[in-house]
């Protein structure tokens, strides 16, 4: 028995294994695990089930072609050889083709760059930016060919004749399209400018879609200063363009009236501002006119001329209230007087004297008592009209 | 000379709208209620001029090549 070198055994072996038709072209499914992508792009993994595991590697150039990252657990569909690596003493599966198992390869690898880019904040509501109201030049990025240019353009024009459109062409689908439309949007932000950009295709399959999930299409609609309108294919279909655009049209004629404001309705607004604005005025003037009549009647409350006329009045009835008083005052006086004179009449002697009475006097003095008058006294009597002398011839006293 | 920017129709419309919200508040003086009126009734106007512009506009499409951008007259199938 010849005695081989761990080279010669190894090449045998896998010359063997070469050799083998089955393992040749073979298709393997199982569960990812370990798996490593190194900066090369040389991707290395196990594929393992319940019972056994196989070493894989994934050249960088098959790997790039994956539109989805492989991980850890996922169930996987692979194609490849299986062949011998001599150094290592290792036969392990060269993998050419990976799809996940169940769910199709597409709708994986949408699920995954959505919730990347959804990890890095690109769907955010905050970066939404606002569609201008009158915008004059609309760039659109689709095929030349095709109904959704068709459908924009009549669309725009009825709402608005005098808005431009201008056309970057590009492929919707197929290996180059991402790449294009993605240049096109990056050729408005930079070299040509206008007002929003609509992007779109029409309906198709998820595959024809795919352009609009490719993840340089998503992130030059996130780079754009201009306002992006996405409208790709029907109602129903959503692509990462729609999440990541300033507003998701349904159809193109819906992004061509998300655009274009039809301009009867716009002029109706004018209109109704305007109006606003006279009957604003109009009110502002009459509100003013209204506070200026108040307070000049204000004013006129206040004026010097009516506060001296209140004076005066307020004087006149002093003046009247003195006059009034003063009459009473003298009234009173008068009727006073005239009460004394009457009193001061009746108290007059020669009054009393006419009506029969006499004044006694004895040497010019006015007797008022018995007790003063003697026997044989001569004393003077005075009447109304004259006096007399008389002698006392008898003295009689009342008895008290 | 320095000529005065020309304001686009989202800005008249915009300035519009506020001239006719800082009215309605009627905290302004007369002189600004006028002025403000003024201003207003100018930015309606050049708004329905430009509303009403007709001039048709050349549609275009770009073609580039090496980085060198070239405008064609955009055809609609079709029309």
């Amino acid at each position: 028995m010849p005695v081989h070198s761990v080279s010669e055994i190894t090449k045998y072996i896998k010359q063997l294994i070469n050799s083998d038709s089955i393992l040749k072209k073979v298709m393997v499914c199982g569960e990812i695990s370990n798996f490593k992508q190194y900066a090369s792009g040389h991707c290395y993994f196990t594929l393992k089930d319940a019972d056994a595991s196989l070493k894989c590697v994934m050249f960088h150039s098959r790997a790039q072609r994956l539109r989805f990252v492989p991980t850890n657990g996922l169930k996987v569909i692979t194609s490849g050889t299986v062949s011998v690596y001599e150094r290592d003493g290792l036969y392990q599966f060269y993998v050419d083709t990976l799809v996940p198992e169940g769910a199709g390869e597409l709708s994986l690898a949408f699920e995954q760059l959505k919730e990347k880019l959804t990890d890095e904040g690109l769907f955010l509501e905050t970066y939404k930016k606002d569609i201008p109201s009158f915008p004059k030049t609309i760039g659109v990025i689709t095929s030349l060919s095709g109904a959704v240019l068709r459908d924009i353009y009549h669309v725009a024009k009825r709402r608005n004749p005098a808005v431009r459109l201008v056309l970057y062409p590009v492929q919707v689908q197929g290996a180059e399209s991402a790449a294009q439309i993605a240049k096109g949007i990056e050729i408005f932000n930079k070299s040509y400018s206008v007002d929003v950009l609509i992007v779109g295709r029409g309906g198709g399959s998820m595959e024809d879609l795919w352009s609009f999930n490719e993840e340089i299409v998503v992130r030059a609609i996130f780079a754009s200063k201009i306002p992006i309108i996405s409208a790709v294919g029907h109602e129903t279909d959503y692509t990462l363009a729609d999440f990541v655009s300033d507003v998701r049209a349904a159809t193109p004629s819906q992004a061509a009236e998300l655009a274009v404001p039809d301009t009867a309705d716009l002029s109706r607004y004018v209109l109704s501002l305007k109006a606003q604005l006279d009957r604003v005025m109009r009110n502002g003037l009459q509100q003013r006119q209204g506070r200026l009549e108040m307070y000049l009647k204000r004013v006129s409350m206040c004026s010097p001329q009516r506060l001296l006329s209140e004076k005066r009045q307020w004087l006149d009835s002093l003046q009247s209230r003195l006059v009034q008083r003063t009459e009473v005052v003298l009234t009173n006086k008068k009727q006073r007087m005239q009460i004394a004179f009457e009193k001061l009449a009746l108290l007059n002697p020669a009054e009393v004297l006419r009506r029969g009475y006499g004044i006694v006097k004895r040497s010019g003095n006015t007797l008022h008592s018995i007790e003063a008058v003697e026997h044989d006294q001569v004393l003077e009597i005075v009447l109304a009209d004259g006096s007399f002398t008389a002698i006392v011839s008898d003295v009689r006293r009342d008895d008290a | 000379m320095a000529r005065a920017k020309k304001i686009t129709f989202e800005e008249s419309m915009h300035q519009l709208e506020e001239i006719v919200q800082t009215m309605e508040t009627g905290d302004i003086s007369l002189d600004e209620l006028l002025s403000q009126y003024t201003q207003g009734v100018k930015l309606s106007q050049s708004c329905m001029k430009a509303l009403n512009e007709v001039e048709k506009a050349m549609d275009t499409m770009l073609k580039e090549t090496d980085g060198e951008i070239q405008e064609l007259e955009l055809k609609i199938e079709g029309d």
